[in-house]
Formats: C-alpha cells, sequence, structure tokens
C-alpha cells in the first residue's frame, strides 16, 4: 500500500512517539487486505468478471491503437507529430484527472463522515489530508493506468522500442497521475477554503470554462482549412494545435519523454521523466502545505454550510409530470415526481448532463459549418451515425452514472416505501419511465437537429428516431435493472455506486447494447451508400449487387435485429431487477 | 488558617466556554454560552431539537470555531493537538471502518493516540471486558447491529484514558444491558476524574446520572446547575420532565396539542 510522507518536520507539540501516519498506514493496509479478502470469499464471480472487462478493454483499446499507430507509419510521420499526438492526448489526461481528483478530494474532505471522526482524533490535517489523496488518486487514476498503458504499449510497438521503454511506462504514469492529482487536490482544498458555501458553483463554472475551451479546441480542429490529410491541411492543423506543446506543459515533458525512451534516448527520457517525477513531488509537498494550514478552517466552514435557501413548491413540475405519465397510477407518479425534484435540486448532476448536451448540441448546428465534404452522400451517412453514436455512447454514460446508482440510494428510504401503498416492481418501473422519458427527449431532439442540418432523407431520419428510441428504452432499462439486481445499499456516494463493479458492469453491457443496435442497422447503410458512391472496393464487392430493395430487405433485417436487441435489453435487466428486488431483505 | 485554605486543590474546569456565539449565516445556532464543566463532574446537556447542543458539542471537538468567544478543553484551545490528546467524542452517529474489525479497529486507535503495544494491549483487553464486546470483536463491523457499534465506539473513546469524554446521545440504539453497561462506565469515569458532557433526550438518566444539568433554548443557556438548584430557582416541585417543557415553552405547545385534538363537547 503507498505511504506518502507527511510535509516537514513534526511540531513540538506532537506526542513523542506518536506516528499517525503510521497509524493510517495500517488502516489502509487492513481495509485493503480484509476488501480483497472479502471479496474473494464472497464475490469471486464478481472479482472475474471486474478483471476480465478490465482484459477485454484493455486489449481492445490495445487493438485500436495499435492500428492506428501502424497506419500512421505508413506516412513515415515525423517525432514532433508524435509529439503532437502524445502532448494532446497527456493534456487531456492532466485537465480530467485534475478535475476528477480535485472533485473526489473535496468530497471526502470536506463532506465524509469519516474525516469528521479524524478531526477529533490526533492526526495533523496534512495526515488527514494524505489518507484521502492516497485514496481519491487510486479511484481517479486507475482509468489512467487502464487506457493509457495500452496506448503506450501499441506505440512501442509500432516504432519497435526497446525494453527500457516498456518498463518505464508505468512509473511515468504513475508519476504523471500524482501533477494533476496534486493540483485538483489542492485546488479543492482552497476551494472548501475560500467558498465553502457555494463549492458547487464555483466547480460548475470551473467545468463550464473547461468544457469552452474543450469546445474552442475542437472548433479549431475541425475548422481547419484545406483539404484533409494533405500536407497543406496538416501545417495548419498543427499549427492551431502549437499550444499544447508549450515548453512549461507537463503533458508535453510525458510526450518528450515517451518518444524519446521508444527511441533509445534513455538520457534524454529519464531527464524528463524526472522533470515530471519533481514537479509532481513539489505540487504534492504544496498541497499537504496548504492542507496543513487550511484543511481545519475550511472543514469547519464547510460545516457551518447550511442551505438556507427555502425551496418553493413546483407545481408545474407536479402538473406535467401528472400529464406526461397519466396512464400510471398515482403512487408511481408521486415517486417520478420526487426523483424529478431530487434531480433538478442537484446541479452537480444536471449541469454536466447540460454542459455535454449543449456542447453537442451547438456542434450539430452548426455541423454544415464544420466540414465540406457533406454534397457527399456515404460522409452525410457516416457523420450522421457518429452523431447517432457520439449521443447514445452521452446517453450511456448518463445512465451509468446517475440512472444506475438511483436504485442503491432508494435503499436507505426502504423502511419509507415499503410503508407505502406501492409494490415494489411499480417503484421499478417508476425509475424506468423517468430515465426512458427524460433519455427520450433529449437524444432525440439532439439527432433531428443533426439529421435535419445534414438533410437526410425522411426515411433515414424515421429510422434513426426509431434507433434512438430503442436506445433511450434500453439504455434505461439496463440501468434501472441491473441497478436493482447490483445493488450498494451501504454505500452513500452516488459517484462511488457509479464507479464500482455494478457501475462498470453496467456501463460495458450499455456499451455492448449500443454495438449491437447501431453497428446492425449503420453498417447496411454505410454499405448501400458506398456502393452507390466510388468508395473502397473492399465495400463496393461487398454491396455493388445491392439494388434498391436487396438494400431495404438488409436495412429491415438490420432494424429487426436492433428492436429485438432493445426488447431482450428490457426484459432482461427489468426481470433480473425486478427479481432481486421482490427478494430483497432491507 | 491561610495556608489552610491555600491548600484545598482548585480544580480547573476542563470544558469552558467563555460568552462563544456560533453564527451560521443570519441564523444564530448558539448565542453568548458560558459554561464550565470541571474534572469529576456529569454534566447533562439539555435542549429541544434545533437548540444547539450538538453546534456546541461539535465546537468543543474543534469541528466548529466559534464565531466570537473562546472553547477550552483541559485549558488548551478547542481542535488544538493538546485538546484532542485528552478529548474523547462519541457521536449520535458512530463511525466506523466497515472493512476493520472491531479488534482492528481498537488497534488502529491506540497506533494513533501513540500508545505502546504492551499498554495498548491491556487497555484493549480491559475495554474488551468492560463492554462486552468479545463475542464479535473478530467480525467485521459491516455487520454489527447499532449497539454493537455504540459499544465499540465508547470501547474505543475510552482506550486511551481520556480526561474529557463528550457524548452526543449516548443511549441511542442500546438494549437494556448495554444502556447499564454504559451507565455504569459514566459513573467510573467521572470517579476516576473525567469530565463527562453528555447531551441527552433521555431526561429520566439525566436526573439519575448528571451531577449538573444545562438546559439550552433557542441558541442560550436558561437554566444550569443540580437539579434542586434548577427546582429552587425555577420554584418548581415536579420533574425535570415537567421542569424542561416549563422552561423550553413546550408544554404550553403541548396542552394546546392535547386541547385541539380533543372532541368537542358541544
Amino acid at each position: 500500500m503507498i505511504h506518502l510522507p507527511l510535509v516537514g518536520k513534526k511540531t513540538s507539540d506532537q506526542n513523542v512517539g506518536v506516528d499517525e501516519s503510521d497509524a493510517l498506514h495500517y488502516l489502509r493496509n487492513r481495509i485493503f487486505r480484509n476488501t480483497v479478502s472479502d471479496l474473494w470469499k464472497k464475490g469471486r464471480l464478481r472479482l472475474f468478471v471486474g478483471l476480465f472487462c478490465c482484459f477485454i478493454f484493455w486489449v481492445g483499446t490495445f487493438v485500436l491503437f495499435w492500428g492506428g499507430f501502424e497506419f500512421v507509419e505508413t506516412f513515415k510521420l515525423t517525432d514532433e507529430i508524435y509529439e503532437y499526438l502524445f502532448s494532446l492526448f497527456f493534456l487531456t489526461l492532466f485537465f480530467m484527472l485534475g478535475v476528477s481528483t480535485g472533485i473526489i478530494v473535496y468530497a471526502g474532505l470536506y463532506h465524509g463522515r469519516e474525516v469528521s471522526w479524524l478531526m477529533t482524533q490526533p492526526p495533523r490535517e496534512d495526515g488527514i489530508f494524505v489518507h484521502k489523496f492516497v485514496e481519491s488518486i487510486g479511484f481517479a487514476g486507475w482509468g489512467v493506468l487502464l487506457l493509457g498503458s495500452p496506448v503506450l504499449v501499441a506505440y512501442g510497438l509500432s516504432v519497435k522500442a526497446g525494453i527500457i521503454y516498456y518498463l518505464a511506462i508505468c512509473p511515468l504514469l504513475v508519476v504523471f497521475i500524482g501533477l494533476p492529482g496534486s493540483l485538483g487536490a489542492t485546488f479543492a482544498i482552497l476551494i472548501g477554503y475560500i467558498v465553502p458555501r457555494r463549492p458547487k458553483i464555483i466547480l460548475s463554472v470551473i467545468g463550464v470554462i473547461l468544457v469552452v475551451v474543450l469546445g474552442k479546441f475542437i472548433w479549431n480542429m475541425v475548422s481547419t482549412k484545406g483539404v484533409a490529410l494533405t500536407p497543406d491541411w496538416m501545417d495548419n492543423l498543427l499549427g492551431r494545435l502549437a499550444f499544447s506543446r508549450h515548453p512549461l506543459l507537463p503533458s508535453r515533458w510525458m510526450a518528450q519523454a515517451v518518444v524519446a525512451l521508444s527511441h533509445g534516448h534513455h538520457a534524454n527520457g529519464l531527464f524528463y521523466f524526472f522533470v515530471i517525477a519533481s514537479n509532481a513531488a513539489m505540487a504534492y509537498l504544496i498541497a499537504t502545505w496548504v492542507s496543513l494550514r487550511v484543511l481545519r478552517e475550511g472543514f469547519c466552514r464547510a460545516q457551518g454550510e447550511r442551505s438556507s435557501i427555502k425551496r418553493r413548491q413546483r407545481f408545474w413540475l407536479d402538473h406535467f409530470v401528472n400529464a406526461v405519465f397519466s396512464l400510471l397510477v398515482r403512487p408511481v407518479k408521486l415517486l417520478i415526481i420526487k426523483d424529478a425534484r431530487c434531480f433538478l435540486r442537484d446541479p452537480g448532476q444536471w449541469s454536466q448532463f447540460m454542459i455535454f448536451f449543449g456542447l453537442l448540441g451547438a456542434y450539430f448546428l452548426n455541423i454544415r459549418k464544420f466540414s465540406t465534404n457533406l454534397e457527399s452522400q456515404v460522409w452525410r451517412n457516416l457523420v450522421s451515425y457518429l452523431n447517432l453514436s457520439v449521443t447514445a455512447l452521452l446517453l450511456a454514460t448518463f445512465t451509468s452514472r446517475f440512472i444506475f446508482p438511483m436504485m442503491s440510494l432508494e435503499g436507505r428510504n426502504a423502511w419509507m416505501l415499503n410503508l407505502l401503498p406501492v409494490r415494489r416492481s411499480q417503484i421499478l418501473w417508476g425509475k424506468f419511465a423517468f430515465s426512458a422519458s427524460l433519455s427520450f427527449v433529449a437524444s432525440e431532439s439532439l439527432l433531428m437537429i443533426s439529421d435535419i442540418q445534414l438533410g437526410l432523407q425522411p426515411g433515414l431520419i424515421a429510422v434513426h428516431g426509431l434507433l434512438m428510441a430503442i436506445i433511450s428504452l434500453g439504455l434505461s432499462a439496463i440501468s434501472v435493472g441491473l441497478g436493482a439486481r447490483l445493488a450498494n445499499f451501504r454505500e452513500t456516494d452516488p459517484s462511488k455506486i457509479a464507479a464500482g463493479f455494478g457501475g462498470t458492469l453496467n456501463l460495458v453491457v450499455s456499451l455492448l447494447f449500443l454495438m449491437i443496435t447501431i453497428g446492425a442497422v449503420a453498417l447496411p447503410c454505410h454499405l448501400y451508400y458506398v456502393g452507390l458512391e466510388s468508395g473502397s472496393e473492399d465495400f463496393k464487392r461487398m454491396s455493388n449487387s445491392w439494388n434498391q430493395n436487396q438494400f431495404q430487405v438488409w436495412l429491415g433485417l438490420g432494424i429487426s435485429i436492433s428492436i429485438i436487441a432493445g426488447v431482450l435489453s428490457v426484459l432482461i435487466p427489468i426481470r433480473m431487477g425486478l427479481c432481486a428486488l421482490e427478494n430483497q431483505e432491507f | 488558617m491561610d495556608s489552610k485554605i491555600q491548600s484545598i486543590p482548585v480544580v480547573p474546569p476542563m470544558i469552558r466556554f467563555h460568552d462563544v456565539t456560533k453564527q451560521f449565516g443570519t441564523k444564530t445556532a448558539v448565542s453568548h454560552l458560558n459554561l464550565e464543566v470541571r474534572a469529576g463532574e456529569l454534566f447533562a446537556f439539555l435542549g429541544p431539537n434545533g437548540a444547539g447542543k450538538t453546534t456546541s458539542i461539535k465546537m468543543i471537538c474543534g469541528l466548529l470555531k466559534p464565531t466570537s468567544g473562546t472553547v477550552e478543553i483541559g485549558g488548551h484551545q478547542a481542535g488544538s493537538l493538546q485538546a484532542r490528546n485528552c478529548l474523547a467524542y462519541v457521536p449520535d452517529q458512530p463511525f466506523l471502518y466497515d472493512k476493520l474489525t472491531g479488534r482492528e479497529f481498537l488497534n488502529f486507535v491506540t497506533q494513533m493516540r501513540g500508545m505502546d503495544k504492551v499498554h495498548s494491549q491491556i487497555k484493549i483487553a480491559e475495554m474488551i471486558r468492560l463492554f462486552e464486546i468479545e463475542g464479535f470483536l473478530d467480525e467485521l463491523c459491516e455487520g454489527y447491529s447499532q449497539g454493537m457499534k455504540q459499544r465499540l465506539v465508547f470501547a474505543s473513546a475510552l482506550v486511551h484514558e481520556p480526561s474529557v469524554l463528550v457524548v452526543d446521545e449516548p443511549f441511542v440504539g442500546l438494549d437494556p444491558r448495554s444502556a447499564r453497561i454504559v451507565k455504569q462506565m459514566f459513573v467510573d469515569q467521572t470517579r476516576r476524574g473525567v469530565a463527562v458532557l453528555m447531551s441527552i433526550h433521555l431526561l429520566s438518566i439525566a436526573e439519575s446520572l448528571a451531577d449538573r444539568i444545562g438546559i439550552i433554548h433557542q441558541g442560550k443557556m436558561i437554566a444550569t446547575g443540580t437539579l434542586s438548584e434548577l427546582r429552587g430557582k425555577e420554584e418548581f416541585n415536579g420533574s425535570l420532565e415537567d421542569l424542561f417543557l416549563e422552561l423550553t415553552g413546550g408544554d404550553e405547545l403541548l396542552q394546546h396539542t392535547i386541547k385541539n385534538s380533543q372532541p368537542s363537547n358541544d
């Protein structure tokens, strides 16, 4: 287990022989061992499924990136281009890690019961911070290892890197994780200290700023002048991405370390490795120093935070839900109103939803400005399915993050729900109706904007609409059903429920469902349009014999597969959820 | 004579609130609170819900800072390391690590308190006997009932021999036998010279255990003293429950509610 040092020496007011960092290390060690042993004894299947999912993800990412790097290698790209690619990749990871670690550290330090208890015990404030920081960076950073390692291994194979490169991958990623993690944690402590009463608004503003910067970056990328993949276009694109290679950005250091080590320039690679490590160590020391000085004061301020805002009754919401769900029985409608009210009163939930759907909406509305190739039916069809896929992926993330934990969180109120005149199955169906309707309205609206802007034929728009309806129903059912089947009634933090085994499995199942439903319809459409125009010879061979009727048969078959997948994805998880809920003892 | 007076030891207050006010925005949770609890004294802190009891306790533990005034524990500012070293706090909702066994939790607490191994094992064995927790001590805490958790939390709070014990609603979830053990523990601790501050709603227990009682209402300490002193001050001969309702206005409200709920004779 990780045993990180504290900043400075013990002060004179500390007890002689007291080493609370040893005690906290003992605590983490015992919790880790007991958790693994408990999992091995009681949840071996869970453990293996989790490991298997990670393995599949790792292999899938590796294959994808290996293919990509091999393709890129055919252009005989210079190291400079690779540095651009890795600088961008690590810059994105840097921001994501900083924000996610910051959020987890904030929640753990200022709103956790554990810290409230530890604050009454002897550990110093920086010791408490380090204890929570190790936990947070573990939560936020394991994904970077899972995503980063296959990418770097694939790159190493494509450029035939030596053994030192492969040995350096893991230490490189670990020290890199420490830098944004420490910065995010420092920021989180300071937010709690400076603005204890409005942390959610501050975090939302930061989120919006990051998304705007990201949006601007994407805009710059897609609006690059020139014909794609020509030297002029590439020059223009690299000019727009020059900011990512700023010599003071840690992402640039990572990119240079990776490229240098892959080519056997070990001294240069090690230099950048130590630059990152020393900066990460410095950022960590700053974080512990800040925590030592302001954590207790910030904690006291955050504890004093009270919501004094009087909440008005939202009668319009009641009327709206009653009208939309008029066929449902009244208790279920009341449960939906309750869920909608809780959702609206938590800006942490809907702000993320709004930001990403808003960005997609803005992109879809301006889609014609982004590309000059939309006269081609092949491209138009391709872009329309890419847009549909992006919307569906976003929806899958939304249902995994927000809908999946709902049944677990409801478990805390089980005593009350059990006494209400509603059947347990009605609670489940209520959640399904809430999720499906919200998902349906948001995703269909986006998709219609995209399809209309692309000028698709009405028939194809109808097919997309049907597909998105199936996806909304399917994803909602998967999240609600698996949420009930794999409920975690002990955890109170929805983000931890979503990040746990059940949430991960839910996301994997959702992605498989999307692959089947979208793939079954997208493939015949793509092959048909490629056959119409002079596209790839391989595709033409597959589809050039299709006439309009044969295409309709294949499309009908694809739609049928999607409908069957949709029906199964509703029936199976909901049935599993119902059985689990009926047999659940609270 | 003078030398005799000088030899009488002056017991310093172990918990001291000096003109403490705590505000949350515009709401005053505690207003100009002055209170002293001395070594060997059991002080029962009474008050209706939202009166400021938990806020006051959190200030003792250093979880909240007063807006004005000072809170001292054993002569040290609340929240300082010295104050935390002599303090034990048992919250109304006990915190335990689900994935630790009870024994591991006690080991962790003794390590954190800097106790040497031999002494900590002796104290842990003593706590195990005192709170009768041997039967479940090697199971994970996630499987404990509320009463088991409460007994383990008491054991962990007392294992380092604190000089100040602060407890918030100590009898929630305890069966009669466990409640008896905890009551006896309070008596033993005060005999040993520990200052105990207990927030409680069970007035009969406060009546039987407390050396002094303080009643807080709307953030203000409206009465302090022994039960007889309170009765004397208020010229009241009823039970503590009647006195409490009288002082906090709950009695009038109760009578009003009862009157309104009775069917009319007309």
